[in-house]
């Protein structure tokens, strides 16, 4: 039989049940009731994922839609250490795919972080490979790549953009906030392993890809400037180079080169020095192309017609204790010739009737000493300096582009108001913002800057430079066979590190348009330290002959010349017969 | 051997609460490995519904089974259970760290699960034999080595759950037994004295459980990982719950071992505080009807074997439900009769067969 004791002793079991069983109760209430929010919030942080879903940068464009920039989908390649066993296994057999250092890539794969990226926007099949080695703890996500398929063409203008598809130079700097659309959000949940749960996706903010930039350029018109102009430099010994084509009419510009270059698709293996844009962030002294300015002023103002001479002291004019000196020694010229032989001592007596007040304003108005807004990152404004900084001899160096400093894209945008008759167009290479349906977002029409000069003083003064371009003039080698041609060449010393002009580096220079009437195009071409012969005449104005030539008959634009050799057939075919 | 009379006086209560966990177990696994892109569920709730079909009839012949007679069988039972435990231990090839599995056929038998009814049978044999001081020191340290050696092997395995179990089925049924409380206290006191010694003897990876249990963000993505999940999912149930087939711990394989170990996780986190509660409240009235088959019981053999298959059962339940909620280190040990397992779920099962066994034979002298 079963005694009391024995009953007290079962019950004493049974009370031990209810009280572990109240313990449990107690502890189910703590966290399922007073804890409930603290812990689902820490579990949806464990699980929830948020995932950026990145834009697609928009392209840059050509004016004719050919794409100096697009992005493409690649895949870069991440890791996620902790569910690493062996890393230098792992490490062993990425070697080959991944362009980092022994050493880096292991300490990558043995740190304590959820992920970390061994290789960003690799090749499809390098990730085809590696895919295939079936490694734990290693995966892949859709990355958008930058590539510039016309490779160095234009790399000046377009830049280039950071890993993060942030752009860091030229036009995707400038434009980047057009360009890199806005990123797009998705909810979802992970499992233990960090992987997706693809069926639990839900897109809550659809990605906005980039809009596309609508350059003025043309890609051909920008061929032949590199291509012609990386040819000069090289005849030429130059260190380096600039040129400029531009609509005059409108200030759009239709191509832009600097030499030395680079590939945008690998900016780091280039020098810095290379990835400068010339055109915008050097300054030079432009020499005798900065006449075209003072004569330009002086007829404006009506100090000089083109008919009225001046004595040109035979060579030597001495002014203060300083002598200028003409390169070859002449009489009495006309404003004309002043201009087609590129006199000094002419250039500087003109300047002289105008006087200081009135060429500084000239030249101001003309767009020198601030920056054009052509709108590409790093332009300068160049150097002029205000009348009351100007020495005694200031008036016998700036009218001949002495102590002045100027950007390739002053100068051609100055020259460029010339040929449109007198009214400045403010120089500009976006056309267009479009949108990813190929609508316009934003339009950006030709903007006159201003009037620099009447449009007769123009006029007189492009017959000037007509005659810069002839058998007479400074750039014979300028002329074009089926376009009359106005012009002027430039030749200035640079300064030494001591700060004298240095006798023996030279920068070489021509601008010009053509047809010389109702131009095109205008074309300025820049030889940095040109040797042994710097004079513009030589080593730059067949640099404008060429590319003029091949542009303007990419254009279409009809001759508004007859050409000498085309007449001389033609005149014996007409006696023969 | 049996008569109907016999079968009239099953013990409805127990075999229904039994029965009720049983579904309850194969909802909570179809949900604890069905995967929303297809796969798992169906195929591991069928083999537990096999293992529980195969369960349920090993209950009925048990309960038509005269248990009187294991007691003369209990010194062979318990050396059979000796042996095979010996043999795991040099034949199995080592699964999940721990060789506790033994093949048969295409079938892995987890010898263990097994052992601890025989260490229960072997006791109350032992504390119900013939000769007096059933509750003497000697018997104290007799019952003791007999639940150490399998307890031991057990632990060599390595199965610390398991081995742990076994000291509170001990006590339990000492103290029915009628051993004075003073004489109960020495190898009470002399196990806390060992526990430093026995710290040492524990696995590196059973130190860090200890360890991560009093603090777990000491390693919040190893060896505190699972503490930290569980509770989450614990937490993440609210009162109501998540819902069938909607807890994001479970669904995203967050919780470890969620089918088998953890399985509360799943019903806590999609059944709620309501859940848990009527959960807890089965497992309750299966231990109550335990303690009232133990209390009816008419001989002493009886009497032990049912407290301490009674004492069994409750001590996984809290121990399983424990480490889940955090009040306990995380040791491998099953939620009987809920957690996926062929040799968790028939043991228990012929537990409770015995425990009928003994209650339909209560009038019997």
């Amino acid at each position: 039989m079963i005694s009391n004791g024995c009953r007290f002793r079962a019950s004493f079991v049974y009370a031990f049940f209810l009280l572990s069983f109240g313990l449990l109760y107690t502890r189910l209430v703590t966290l399922q009731v007073f804890r409930h929010e603290d812990l689902l919030r820490r579990g949806l942080d464990l699980h929830r994922l948020n995932l950026k879903i990145d834009p697609r940068r928009g392209r840059i464009l050509d004016c004719r839609g050919r794409p100096f920039a697009m992005s493409e989908r690649v895949p870069s390649l991440y890791a996620v250490p902790e569910k690493i066993g062996d890393p230098a296994a792992v490490a062993r057999a990425l070697r080959p795919y991944v362009p980092l250092p022994d050493e880096e890539l292991l300490d990558r794969l043995r740190r304590r972080k959820k992920f970390v990226w061994l290789a960003r926007k690799l090749d499809a099949d390098a990730a085809a490979k590696i895919e295939r080695l079936g490694l734990e703890g290693i995966g892949f996500r859709e990355e958008t790549r930058r590539v510039y398929p016309q490779g160095g063409l234009l790399a000046h203008v377009i830049g280039f953009t950071d890993v993060d598809n942030k752009g860091l130079e030229g036009i995707e700097l400038s434009a980047d906030e057009h360009l890199r659309g806005q990123a797009g959000w998705m909810a979802s949940h992970r499992d233990r392993k960090g992987r997706e749960i693809m069926t639990l996706r839900r897109q809550e903010v659809p990605p906005i890809d980039g809009y596309d930039v609508v350059l003025t350029v043309d890609s051909v018109i920008q061929h032949i400037a590199e291509s012609e102009l990386e040819e000069a430099c090289a005849r030429h010994n130059a260190i380096a180079g600039c040129l400029i084509v531009m609509e005059p009419g409108t200030g759009a510009v239709l191509a832009l080169a600097n030499w030395p270059s680079y590939d945008p698709n690998e900016p780091a293996r280039s020098p810095q020095d290379h990835r400068r844009n010339r055109c915008v962030t050097d300054v030079y002294e432009p020499g005798s192309t900065f006449k075209i300015v003072t004569v330009g002023v002086a007829l404006d103002e009506g100090a000089v017609t083109l008919a009225d001479t001046v004595f040109c002291e035979n060579g030597a004019f001495r002014v203060g204790r300083h002598t200028l000196h003409d390169v070859h020694a002449y009489g009495t010229l006309t404003t004309a010739e002043v201009v087609q032989k590129s006199s000094n001592i002419g250039a500087v007596k003109i300047a002289m009737k105008l006087g200081e007040r009135r060429l500084h304003g000239g030249i101001e108005r003309f767009g020198f000493g601030a920056p054009t807004g052509i709108g590409l990152p790093g332009e300068v404004s160049g150097m002029l300096h205000p009348p009351h900084r100007w020495s005694g001899l200031s008036i016998a160096a700036v009218p001949m582009g002495h102590e002045v400093g100027v950007t390739p894209i002053q100068m051609a945008a100055a020259a460029a108001a010339i040929a449109n008759g007198g009214l400045a167009m403010r120089p500009y290479i976006v056309r267009e913002i479009l949108d990813a349906s190929g609508g316009a977002v934003r339009t950006f029409l030709p903007q006159p800057r201003g009037r620099v000069m009447s449009e007769a003083a123009a006029a007189a003064l492009v017959s000037a430079m007509e005659r810069v371009a002839s058998r007479e003039g400074t750039a014979a080698r300028a002329a074009l066979e089926e376009y009359t041609v106005a012009g002027k060449t430039g030749t200035s010393q640079k300064i030494d590190p001591g700060g004298r002009y240095s006798r023996s580096r030279f920068i070489g220079s021509f601008l010009g348009f053509a047809p010389a009437r109702d131009p095109s195009i205008l074309v300025l071409a820049v030889l940095d330290e040109p040797r042994p012969a710097y004079y513009g005449g030589v080593v730059a104005a067949p640099v404008f002959k060429a590319v003029a030539a091949r542009t303007l008959k990419y254009l279409g634009v009809p001759p508004d010349r007859q050409p000498a050799d085309a007449t001389a057939l033609r005149r014996a075919a007409a006696s023969g017969g | 051997m049996a008569d109907l009379k016999t079968m009239r006086r099953f013990n409805w209560g127990v075999a229904a609460s039994a029965a009720a966990l049983i579904l309850i177990g194969l909802c909570c696994i179809y949900s604890a490995t069905w995967q929303p892109w297809g796969g798992g569920g169906v195929p591991y709730v069928r083999r537990q519904a096999v293992w529980a079909a195969a369960g349920i009839a090993a209950a009925a012949l048990l309960a038509l089974f005269d248990y009187r007679k294991l007691a003369a069988a209990a010194p062979a039972i318990y050396v059979t259970v000796l042996l095979v435990l010996a043999a795991v231990l040099l034949t199995a090839d080592p699964r999940r760290g721990a060789q506790s599995w033994f093949a048969i056929g295409t079938f892995a038998v987890q010898p263990s699960e097994f052992a601890k009814i025989a260490v229960v049978i072997a006791l109350a044999g032992y504390l119900s034999r013939g000769d007096a001081d059933r509750s003497g020191a000697r018997s104290i340290a007799g019952a003791l080595l007999l639940a150490g050696i399998p307890a031991a092997l057990i632990l060599r395995q390595p199965d610390l759950g398991t081995a742990l179990v076994i000291v509170p089925v001990v006590f339990a049924m000492l103290f029915v037994a009628g051993a004075s409380s003073l004489s109960l206290l020495f190898p009470i006191a002399g196990g806390a004295l060992l526990l430093p010694a026995g710290w040492l003897l524990l696995k590196p990876y059973q130190q860090a459980r200890i360890r991560v249990f009093l603090n777990p963000q000491l390693d919040p993505l190893r060896s505190g990982y699972n503490a930290i999940q569980s509770f989450i999912a614990v937490g993440s149930g609210g009162l109501w719950g998540q819902g069938w087939l909607h807890g994001t711990q479970t669904r995203l394989r967050f919780l470890p071992e969620r089918h088998t170990d953890f399985i509360f996780c799943v019903l806590a986190e999609e059944g709620g505080f309501i859940g848990c509660l009527l959960l807890l409240a089965l497992y309750g009235a299966l231990l109550y009807g335990g303690l009232r088959i133990a209390d009816a019981s008419r001989d002493e053999f009886g009497r032990l074997l049912a407290t301490g298959i009674t004492a069994l059962l409750a001590a996984h339940v809290v121990i399983n439900v424990g480490m889940t909620m955090g009040l306990l280190p995380i040791t491998g040990l099953p939620l009987p009769l809920m957690s996926y397992g062929g040799s968790s779920l028939v043991s228990t099962c012929i537990s409770i067969g015995l425990l009928q066994s003994i209650w339909s034979r209560r009038y019997v002298f």
